[in-house]
């Protein structure tokens, strides 16, 4: 599975970092009480093997949603840019996957109105091969 | 506050705000400090929740002031007397830094 591969490599972009909060600011599937923004929340589908054809290596197909979430409007767009910039077209090896495409298909500006914060929703499909 | 009244040994535990490699928090609670305290009832009450009857009592608890009591946090607990409460608010009754008050109530 790729949650912390993923995770380690959004954090090692020096440009994506200096945006977040903190090195800690990239959280599983809920937003902490009391966390620092701004902030990423990620969550993971799919990620089952597949056989391919004409190939003994099996395929996993990962969705991806990352929501950016910020106290105000632009720097939860302006991380989904450089998130945009750091996965679309990706093809490379993690510590142990092999990421053999990526590409971001949706991004929507949203906003939370009991939390009072602002988030950019970006999903992304990820191909990794075993 | 006189010391003989500082009868109960006071654990407080605080949230270990750890994360693991998936960015998870750590929820799990950690002993912070030990003190002496002095352990009062402030209210209970009882009252339906749903098919079945509850209880809630909130407890006062006195202890001389330090800075690290003074700004617990809201997520901290607390174990006095075999019972674990969760912190409502510390308060410094008399503002000469010298007493706090506790209010904590059970966790359900």
């Amino acid at each position: 599975m790729i949650d912390d591969e993923l995770r380690t490599f959004l954090l090692a972009d020096a440009t994506l970092l200096a945006l977040l909060a903190d090195s800690n600011s990239i959280y599983p599937v809920r937003l902490p009480q009391d966390a620092l923004k701004p902030c990423i929340v990620y969550s993971i589908h799919d990620g089952i093997a597949k056989v391919q054809v004409g190939s003994t290596a099996d395929i996993r197909r990962y969705s991806v949603t990352l929501r950016t979430i910020s106290d105000t409007y632009g720097p939860s767009r302006i991380i989904g840019e450089r998130i945009q910039v750091l996965l679309n077209g990706l093809s490379t090896v993690l510590t142990t996957s092999k990421i053999v495409s990526a590409n971001v298909h949706n991004v929507l500006s949203d906003s939370n109105d009991t939390s009072e914060y602002y988030s950019s929703i970006i999903d992304t499909t990820i191909h990794i091969r075993d | 506050m006189r010391t003989g009244r500082l009868r109960h040994d006071l654990a407080i535990y605080k949230l270990s705000g750890t994360s693991d490699a998936y960015g998870a928090t750590d929820n799990s609670y950690t002993l912070f400090k030990t003190v002496k305290a002095r352990l009062g009832i402030r209210s209970t009450r009882e009252g339906p929740m749903g098919p079945d009857r509850v209880s809630k009592v909130e407890y006062k608890i006195s202890v001389r002031y330090r800075d690290f009591i003074a700004t617990l946090p809201n997520t901290a607990e607390v174990v006095i007397e075999g019972k674990r409460l969760k912190v409502l608010a510390v308060t410094d009754p008399k503002g000469m830094r010298r007493d706090l008050d506790i209010y904590a109530e059970d966790i359900s």
